[in-house]
């Protein structure tokens, strides 16, 4: 009887409390150490995630004096525990809990220092003095700031900086001979046991963090961040592994290396700029880093010892291609390609598309979506207006001049730099490389804080900062007000378990939020009918299409265009109404090798770009309608068989106040909505006689910035919204 | 006292083990010839390394018992290693295809093309393998996990699974949950109606007797399913939302209540269990304490075989 009705199911089993039936995904936990979740659900729950965030393991918050390790990250994205805090004077006063329990999860600590880490925070025992109190481990332990030791902070300030600066200089910024720095170049033995000590505590901390028994409450994976940064561009990438198989040692920035530091004691590091001419010298390597991945994890050549999976296996998932490069330098020339450059040669493009599945679209340092500037009145690459959200007004290529005091014009980036851009491009290149498109990647979202609060992005007054004391005050300035709170990545899996959220991470079935938690599907075939919204469309949709991430079947004769079914239910703990879903679709014409874009509102209320503001009142409280519910069935009626294409959904959220906003009236009075209350109110609290007063008027410095701010531009009221891996149509003749 | 010491997974692994360890030797005598020791010389250099690495690590010398210690894990891992060759591990692909990277990368005539199994025999044949740490990792893991697996392959019966469960309840600690059945009316089909029909519905199940496994047609077909095993709210919120479960707290056991919303619109539910925080019986996680319990005795297991191990290789220094 239940063999007929799989049959008639057509897939899978519906009403069973546990799977009877082998899951879709391969297993490489053995039952015995994971057990099938009781929850198992074969048409697949969202899981909420986050696949980016630093604890104080990583040498840039420890000199920022966060002390947070990645058991009470985990702990705390459970809602098992609180994390402490530094305050802007670097006191662990800031005490913080996460408002509702994440699913699953990942810390990634930057891999490069974990040896000189290990050393700097006692993770060997009797360190020579010589060693742990070396320069490294003064800079690592933020020994330039120190809590008003000057009336004026501000040199100490600047110093704490250079301290910074000083500290990713030989492994980071270059593209060849990177090396470690002193401290483990001139004590191998000890930087080794170190990094393998650090690295441990990552692992250990990520195991114990698992739940695995079968009410798979909890999964965590170990993980680290590759922090390749040529030139201050931002080629960083998070290692997500499959399971407690893993490299005995991280593969880093300094493997990237074009070639390997003869003798780093003698040998300075090398900064390589593109030929402009020819395009060659591109610097640096991410093709190593997936080559060593490939050697010591999938071929199990150097593997840490002990884990219960049978086999490695890992992902490489980059972010921030907003500051990834590809700028031009005032003479026009660019000297670092853009993180997301054409690959050298097919087997290259293969490498890439096989390790890196999905791309991060979204997380505390902007929005890597696309860049419309109202201020410009211009986009890059794009004319869509719903693109101005949580810009960030940096390059990511210092090194080129280019970051001065001024906003930077669409034209100045890199059209790589946003991912719709990159996803049209990866269209083009795939005729390059017999088919392979190098570019075809699913959505996930990010945190990228340093404090260790995975999984919490509150757009409210109680968001501490994302970098320690750096920004523990963030309305000081327009840079740290620029930051948003990061988002969540919701996979789509049949239950909570490593491999059923690896194999959807894999599969890309995937969006990223901004931050919120609306639930989204999105599905695609040839045959939907009008009315699918009001039937069973996701078994209806996995049976007769492809989820979001995938690719469409080919095309039946008797079809048109393909139809898309988009369904999104609001974020109830936030409680934000749903104002409209768009689809996005990318395309080449073949006769003209232009790669183009559509946005097509197609249910909601098809709110203008430009008013959001509008959307909410002095007091931040909702004045337009949304709704709790939308759900549409559309056909591309544009549809032209012989052009690649990708369609993404976007769902937005009726306007919110930024938690800026939030900030700056609850804490200091002062109103980013009506800019003349907001510049009188400073110019009184600044010009005050009171202590407390002229405090607020240093803490709320930047608390008038708006979207017409020359620099440094913020939102006072932003739209909310999640984003869908896309689904891929290929041409069945290409 | 005696009946508690007779339940002790302790005393039954070491009569598991002592049969083991019987049958091991009578195969021994039996089968095989007494078999001289093997010798094994472990360098000098190898515990001095050791103690060297120690001192880069911590700073100072080990003491005399932490180079006990030292010297206990190189023996450990030297007749591992031996065992394994023993065994032929060394012929098992990661270590082949190793095996052939470093011979090819010593090979003198380097145009000649050679297998992976020709270049392996080959590294073999010079001494490379057991010089090569790589390849030592490899090959000691493997045997390694091969002896645990001797135990871990075992069935332990339900006294041992249950005296381990009695000895260690915190390990397998369950949260509170809710079991129940639900009749999804699905907002998107039925619009401002959803409440409606549910009601509709609530009163038709109310007068008829419908077995809960049976409700699920009297609903909506939804990607949800109907009966749900024992949930905790942060399962139920993600599978309905906030709302949803904060009017279950009200409902009663045992009887359709409704319509309860959720994102997805109405639902008719029938509780079936509330359960406290509570350790499960051994019928529910039998699995899960045999895993824990073979872990257990796998690790002692290892410790005893590597005492016979050093028995058939006698390692001097």
């Amino acid at each position: 009887m239940k063999q007929k009705y799989l049959l008639a199911a057509g897939v899978f089993v519906t009403n069973l409390g546990v799977a009877e039936v082998a899951p879709p995904f391969e297993i490489t936990e053995p039952e015995a150490t994971r057990p099938r979740c009781k929850h198992y659900n074969p048409n697949r729950k969202p899981f909420f995630g986050e696949t980016h965030l630093h604890t104080g393991l990583s040498f840039d918050a420890s000199l920022r004096y966060v002390n947070t390790r990645p058991e009470g990250a985990y702990k705390f994205a459970k809602k098992e525990g609180y994390l402490v805090l530094p305050d802007a004077n670097g006191r662990q006063t800031v005490k913080v809990v996460i408002d509702r329990p994440l699913d699953w999860g990942a810390v990634t600590d930057h891999a490069e220092f974990f040896g000189e880490m290990g050393i700097c925070k006692d993770f060997l025992p009797n360190t020579p003095d010589a060693l742990r109190y070396s320069l490294e481990c003064q800079l690592l332990n933020g020994f330039p700031w120190q809590f008003k030791a000057l009336p004026d902070n501000d040199a100490q300030y600047k110093a704490s900086g250079l301290g910074f600066q000083i500290l990713v200089a030989p492994n980071l910024g270059p593209s060849s001979f990177n090396t470690h720095l002193p401290l483990c170049n001139n004590n191998k033995g000890e930087c080794e046991t170190s990094e393998l000590a650090v690295w441990d505590e990552m692992r250990s901390a990520a195991e114990a963090a698992y739940d695995r028994s079968d009410e798979c409450k909890f999964t965590s994976f170990p993980a680290y961040e590759v922090t390749s940064t040529p030139l201050g561009t931002t080629w960083h990438r998070n290692v997500i592994f499959r399971n407690d198989k893993v490299v005995r040692a991280p593969i880093t920035a300094i493997d990237m290396a074009v070639k390997e530091n003869p003798d780093p004691r003698t040998v300075p590091p090398k900064y390589i700029v593109m030929n402009p001419d020819t395009g060659s010298g591109v610097p640096p390597k991410p093709e190593k880093l997936w080559k060593g991945l490939e050697d010591a994890c999938i071929q199990g050549l150097d593997l840490a010892p002990g884990g219960t999976a049978t086999r490695c296996d890992a992902l490489t998932i980059p972010h921030n291609t907003n500051i990834g490069g590809g700028v031009k330098a005032p003479d026009g020339t660019v000297i670092i390609p853009p993180s997301f450059y054409p690959p050298a040669n097919k087997n290259l493009a293969k490498l890439r598309a096989q390790w890196e599945p999905l791309v991060e679209m979204y997380q505390v340092k902007g929005s890597s979506e696309c860049r419309y500037d109202p201020r410009f009145k211009a986009g890059v690459q794009t004319a869509d207006e719903f693109c101005n959200f949580e810009l960030l007004d940096v390059l990511g290529a210092p090194s080129a001049g280019l970051n001065a005091d001024t906003a930077p014009r669409p034209k100045d980036f890199s059209t790589n730099a946003f991912v719709r851009n990159v996803w049209k491009d990866g269209l083009l290149l795939a005729d390059n490389y017999e088919g392979i498109n190098p570019f075809k990647m699913g959505v996930v979202s990010g945190s990228d804080a340093h404090t260790g609060v995975l999984g919490w992005h509150p757009e409210n007054q109680t968001w501490p900062g994302h970098a320690g004391f750096d920004d523990a005050i963030p309305t000081r300035s327009g840079s740290a007000m620029e930051n948003g709170t990061g988002g969540y990545t919701v996979a789509w899996a049949e239950e909570n378990s490593r491999d059923a959220i690896f194999s959807a991470l894999k599969r890309k079935e995937t969006y990223g939020t901004s931050g919120t938690r609306p639930v989204v599907r999105f599905f695609g075939g040839w045959n939907f009918p009008a009315d699918l919204c009001s039937q069973n469309f996701v078994r209806y949709g996995y049976a007769n299409g492809v989820p979001m991430g995938g690719d469409l079947p080919a095309k039946p004769s008797s079809a048109n265009g393909p139809k898309f079914i988009v369904a999104a239910w609001m974020d109830e703990f936030i409680n934000t109404p749903l104002q409209q879903i768009q689809i996005i679709k990318g395309w080449v014409d073949p006769v003209t090798r232009q790669a183009k874009e559509k946005v097509v509102h197609i249910a909601g209320i098809d709110g203008d770009p430009n008013a959001a503001a509008a959307g909410v009142d002095q007091r931040c409280q909702s004045i337009v309608p949304g709704y709790q519910t939308l759900c549409k069935v559309w056909q591309d009626r544009d549809f032209d068989p012989g052009q690649r294409a990708f369609y993404y959904a976007r769902v937005l959220e009726n306007p919110v106040c930024r938690w800026t906003t939030r900030m700056c009236k609850v804490n200091y009075g002062l109103n980013p909505m009506d800019a003349d209350q907001c510049n009188n109110t400073l110019k009184r609290l600044q010009t005050s006689s009171d202590p407390a007063e002229q405090q607020k008027a240093r803490d709320g410095a930047a608390c008038c910035h708006n979207e017409t701010s020359e620099f440094d531009i913020i939102q006072p009221v932003i739209q909310e919204r999640a984003w869908t891996s896309p689904i891929w149509y290929t041409p069945a003749s290409l | 006292m005696i009946a508690k010491r007779l339940h002790a997974p302790a005393l039954h692994f070491l009569l598991l083990g002592g049969l083991l360890y019987g049958g091991d030797i009578y195969y021994k005598i039996r089968v095989s010839p007494p078999n001289e020791p093997v010798a094994v010389t472990l360098p000098r250099n190898q515990l001095e390394q050791a103690k060297q690495e120690f001192l880069r690590a911590n700073g100072r010398l080990p003491s005399e018992e932490e180079q006990r210690t030292l010297y206990e894990a190189l023996l450990d891992d030297e007749v591992l290693y031996r065992y394994a060759v023993q065994l032929g591990l060394n012929s098992q692909p990661v270590v082949e295809r190793r095996l052939a990277q470093i011979a090819a990368f010593v090979e003198e005539n380097q145009d000649e093309p050679k297998s992976q199994q020709e270049l392996a025999f080959q590294a073999t044949k010079i001494g490379l393998q057991d010089g090569d740490l790589v390849v030592r990792r490899i090959m000691i893991d493997s045997a390694r996990r091969l002896i645990r697996a001797a135990m871990l392959v075992r069935l332990p019966d339900d006294d041992m699974l249950q005296a381990y469960l009695k000895d260690n309840p915190t390990l397998f600690q369950r949260p509170a949950g809710i079991r129940l059945t639900q009749i999804t009316f699905n907002m998107l089909a039925h619009g401002e109606n959803t409440a409606k029909k549910a009601k509709q519905v609530l009163e038709e199940l109310q007068k008829k007797t419908v077995a809960p496994e049976q409700a699920a047609g009297f609903g909506d077909d939804f990607w949800i399913q109907s009966s749900l095993p024992l949930s905790t709210d942060q399962e139920l919120i993600r599978d309905f939302d906030y709302a949803f479960v904060a009017a279950l707290k009200d409902l009663p056991l045992h009887t359709w209540s409704g319509p309860v919303p959720s994102r997805y619109g109405f639902h008719l539910v029938m509780i079936h269990e509330r359960r406290s925080p509570y350790t499960p019986a051994l019928a529910e996680i039998r699995k899960q304490v045999r895993h824990n319990l073979l872990e257990k005795l796998a690790d002692e297991w290892l410790a005893l075989r590597l005492q016979q191990l050093k028995q058939e290789f006698k390692v001097v220094l």
